[in-house]
């Protein structure tokens, strides 16, 4: 091995590395199985454990800490599941007793012991962290991280059907037991990198975030498992420019940070890109809706003319002029109709025209399609059909057509367009 | 431990009064609490008491000392912040609320120690008071003069915060009962089951303010979950279940005394423990689940 | 024509974008018992509660007695699946039976003399006055039932919403509340029923709801309970309809 010893900083952002990667590769396990509470409850209900260890063990072994702690969680979780079957209590009172009276434990056993090195796991101390509890770090990540890439198949199934995973004869009872110590494990390294709270963050936010990205797992881990390292260091890396910036805060708010930015910006389904996709959206129902003005107005003189004047646009919909006259600078804008009469009037293009009978096939179809196999009254279906028309595609039109057999009028009477043909349309 | 052992401790006017904040602010946080377990809100009482840490650090900061009443203002004002968030992460965000919860409050609470442990050294105030409370010193601490005598403040503010909470739930009992039972029923009744749900944390938060000067942010969801959950154990009817928390709140703070004294450690957590003896009593032997009655029905039924 | 007891247009009520209930129109008469059939997740106890105001409606707007929701609350009265209620919340018979009367009281006034007279007549009228002093989980299911039908009872509303009251209920139970509902009809309250059995639907109710995402129909018994309609309303989903209203309630809203 090599004999390394790294300083404080390198050990400070080594030991955020590792904590990054841990967490947040579990992180995705614990969100998916829905386990984020329990993670709570056992950060909590480790700590009597850690301190007796750290007391009992004067030479404060790392190895004997987490097996005390170990014991700590699982005598927690135990107590947690008596609770809920034996009384009336609900899951989230069971929980909330567990985490508090052990910790209160914790506390008692911290004032009448004065153990040194406990303020590392009640606070977090990841710039002061001792080589053996680095190399623990170290450990339990390759252990966790190897664990998973060993089962990811395993746990992958279990985690999101139980009951196919029994069917396939894997050992679920065996691999939640490992999962939970690979978890109670990672909570206690975590501990004494961002403190006995702030673990939760570790565990969630970069596994919600990477959620946000990716709607495959295996991508998810992985990016729940970058997120983390990437928070963590960064976390450290702010702390340790502002000197005197505790980092276990800092880290729980750099990787909260990262959720939000994921939130914000995410290509898949972040905020920006879905408010952005929203206007888009809203633009195009304008579009439309335009579209299907000009084609009434046509319609209504019996396609025998081909331009709309402006005004009877504005008629037409009961819109004022002004109005009328933006709407038909949008269509014209956009090359859906030209100007026509010293622009006194609009003339749809092929294009224009084409979507525009599209729009009113889809709504006339939508109509008959309410009235004919659902069973609506004719005069409560055109609302309906207002909001549906945008909405529907190529393919939902050729199944409603053939549902319906290749209608040719709406329930009102009027005639159903058929697309591209050169406005002859039949009456 | 002969009768001595007892007794001594109640001819300190310290003692005395340390058990008697104790329980105010056991008392405050127990009845409120009481409504949460039933509307299977305990971990929501877990959110707040972590999300309000930042408001009532810049409100110490702001004011420099821990007795003012800005705290609980600021703890509001952070608590509601918190509750923002949260809609905002679940319903614009789409995210699951327990999902939004967690990152939440974590987000608040880290806040909330960065705050504390950055300005700390700069203003009197230890930064383990979050994680122990500070009884012992409040205590004897700041002192007001009532009616003659001298009372600590953190005495006389607990007994004003219990004042209030009665008060509060006095006032709403039926509407709280209605609306925790069975809120789509509240509603018909005309009663506003989101409205009740946002006064009710706001008590929270202001309690979990008053008990956080005591037992510190984590040990404070103890004092709300615990005397509920054993008072549930206990009672047929939520009176019962009142009353048996509030007994369970008085158990709690004499109990601490007696365990703090026994094992030498932090009156907090000593508070809590006591508690849990309480918790684990109702639990072998509570009339409505007690595993005592349980196991006499299981024989019972063997032999009959 | 007289006010209906209960009407909608246009109803329609989504959960988590998938609509659960599509452009629902519908005018129940007074004094009627009404049953509502349809397969299971056709909407039939999402059309209770969008009635109660408990789920807001995608588009669409409730009335009862010709007033809008807010202000005819008071006169609807509801009886819950038995699976949604806390069997183990700490309130006994008799407290449940005098939450109906909290209506009339407004937020601060306490329940005295008056309500309590109320509660204890509606308790005797479904039975269950021996049993006032036990917590609801030591009853039986049929107990259960009868304790909410009090609960309705005591708070003298006029149109009543019961949501599968007879699930797991003794025949005993069942007889008696089929009872207490004609009782009730005949005095001129109209009672609606989400019923999950076929062969007692025909017998007990004057009027049916068929309902499947959409209404299929509405109307007297007899007019109603054809097999054509029945197959129409059990007989499967439209799937165009589910999939294209998904859609649009899915992309409309960011």
């Amino acid at each position: 091995m090599i004999a390394w010893i790294p300083s404080a900083a390198e050990s400070a952002f080594l030991a955020a590395l590792l904590l990054g990667l841990c967490c947040g590769t579990l992180g995705a396990f614990v969100v998916v199985r829905r386990m984020a509470l329990t993670g709570d409850m056992l950060s909590h209900a480790v700590l009597p454990g850690i301190v007796a260890g750290i007391v009992w063990n004067t030479s404060r072994d790392p190895l004997l800490v987490l097996g005390t702690a170990l014991l700590a969680g699982m005598a927690g979780t135990g107590v947690m599941h008596a609770i809920q079957r034996t009384t009336r209590l609900k899951p989230d009172a069971a929980l909330g007793i567990v985490l508090s009276v052990f910790f209160a434990a914790g506390i008692a056993l911290i004032s009448m012991k004065q153990p040194s090195g406990v303020q590392a796991y009640l606070y977090g101390q990841v710039a002061a962290i001792d080589p053996r509890d680095l190399a623990m770090l170290g450990g339990v990540t390759a252990v966790v991280i190897g664990t998973i890439t060993l089962l990811f198949r395993v746990l992958h199934v279990s985690s999101f059907d139980e009951g196919f995973a029994r069917l396939l004869g894997y050992p679920v009872v065996w691999i939640e037991r490992l999962f939970f110590f690979l978890l109670a494990a990672a909570i206690v390294v975590a501990m004494q990198a961002v403190g006995v709270v702030l673990v939760s963050a570790m565990l969630i936010a970069p596994a919600a975030a990477a959620r946000r990205l990716t709607r495959k797992f295996g991508l998810m881990v992985l990016f729940s498992c970058l997120l983390g390292a990437v928070g963590a260091l960064t976390g450290v890396g702010i702390s340790g420019v502002k000197a005197g910036l505790p980092t276990g805060p800092m880290i729980a708010l750099a990787v909260t940070g990262v959720f939000f930015l994921v939130t914000l910006a995410s290509p898949y389904d972040g905020l920006i890109v879905k408010g952005w996709k929203h206007r888009a959206m809203r633009r195009r129902i304008e579009r439309e809706n335009a579209l299907k003005a000009v084609f009434h107005v046509l319609e209504r003189d019996g396609f025998r003319h081909d331009a709309v004047p402006v005004f009877e646009l504005a008629r037409h919909s009961g819109s004022t002029l002004p109005a009328a006259e933006k709407r038909a600078r949008g269509l014209i804008g956009r090359g859906d109709a030209m100007w026509t009469g010293g622009r006194s009037g609009v003339l749809l293009t092929t294009e224009g025209r084409r979507r525009a009978e599209e729009i009113v096939r889809n709504h006339r179809l939508w109509e008959r399609y309410l009235t004919e196999r659902a069973a609506y009254a004719p005069d409560h279906v055109h609302d309906d059909a207002e909001r549906v028309e945008h909405w529907i595609d190529e393919d939902k039109v050729r199944r409603l057509e053939e549902a319906l057999d290749f209608p040719e009028k709406d329930p009102h009477g009027k005639a159903i367009p058929v697309v591209g043909r050169d406005g002859k349309e039949g009456a | 431990m002969n009768l001595e052992w007892w007794i001594a401790p109640w001819r300190s006017e310290a003692n005395v009064w340390l058990v008697v904040s104790a329980f105010f602010v056991a008392l405050a946080c127990a009845l409120p609490g009481v409504f949460l377990i039933l509307r299977r809100m305990a971990l929501a009482g877990d959110a707040i008491s972590h999300s309000v840490l930042p408001g009532i650090v810049v409100a110490f900061l702001f004011t420099g000392s821990l007795d003012s009443p800005w705290l609980v203002a600021g703890a509001a004002a952070s608590g509601l912040l918190a509750m923002l968030v949260i809609e905002g992460l679940h319903r614009g965000a789409g995210l699951r609320e327990d999902a939004a919860i967690g990152i939440a409050f974590t987000a608040f609470f880290a806040l909330g120690v960065l705050l504390l442990r950055n300005y700390a050294g700069k203003v009197d105030l230890d930064p383990d008071c979050v994680l122990f409370g500070s009884l012992e010193t409040a205590v004897h601490g700041e002192q007001w003069i009532v009616g003659g005598y001298e009372i600590p403040r953190v005495a006389a503010s607990g007994a004003l915060t219990v004042a209030g909470v009665i008060a509060f739930l006095t006032l709403g009992f039926p509407t709280l009962l209605i609306s925790s039972f069975d809120p789509g029923h509240a509603r018909t009744a005309g009663f506003r089951p989101g409205l009740i749900n946002v006064l009710l944390m706001a008590l929270v938060a202001v309690v979990v303010v008053v008990a956080f000067q005591a037992v510190g942010a984590i040990l404070a969801v103890a004092l709300l979950i615990l005397p509920g959950a054993t008072g549930l154990l206990c009672a047929k009817r939520v009176r019962g279940v009142l009353a048996m928390a509030s007994i369970h709140a008085a158990f709690s703070s004499v109990g601490g005394l007696y365990l703090a004294m026994a094992l030498n450690c932090n009156v907090a957590a000593a508070i809590v423990l006591a508690g849990a003896v309480g918790f684990v009593a109702a639990w072998l032997f509570g009339p409505m689940d007690g595993i005592w009655r349980w196991k006499k029905k299981r024989l019972g039924k063997i032999t009959s | 024509m007289t006010t209906p007891a209960l009407e909608t247009h246009d109803l329609s009520v989504s959960y988590r974008h998938q609509p659960v209930l599509y452009g629902v129109d519908v005018a129940v008469p007074p004094g009627k018992l009404v049953g509502i059939l349809g397969p299971n997740g056709a909407g039939k106890s999402t059309m209770l509660k969008a009635v109660m105001g408990v789920v807001k409606p995608a588009a669409g707007w409730v009335k009862i007695f010709g007033d809008p929701l807010e202000k005819s609350l008071r006169r609807v009265g509801y009886v819950p699946q038995r699976e949604s209620v806390d069997w183990d919340f700490p309130v006994t018979v008799e407290d449940v039976a005098l939450m109906g009367t909290y209506g009339s009281l407004g937020w601060f006034r306490r329940p005295g003399k008056e309500q309590k007279a109320k509660a204890h007549a509606a308790l005797e009228k479904v039975g269950m006055l021996p049993y006032a002093d036990r917590q609801i989980g030591e009853l039986s299911g049929g107990q259960q039932q009868r304790v909410f039908l009090a609960r309705a009872l005591a708070q003298e509303a006029d149109l009543y919403l019961m949501d599968e009251p007879f699930a797991g209920v003794d025949a005993a139970t069942e007889r008696a509340i089929v009872e207490l509902l004609r009782e009730m009809r005949d005095r001129g309250k109209t009672v609606l029923v989400v019923h999950h059995d076929l062969h007692t639907a025909e017998r007990y109710f004057d009027m049916l709801m068929l309902l499947n995402l959409r209404l299929v129909a509405f109307g007297e018994t007899e007019k109603v309970f054809t097999p054509e309609l029945l197959d129409k309303t059990y007989g499967g989903r439209l799937t165009l309809l589910s999939e294209i209203a998904t859609r649009a309630a899915r992309e409309s809203k960011p």
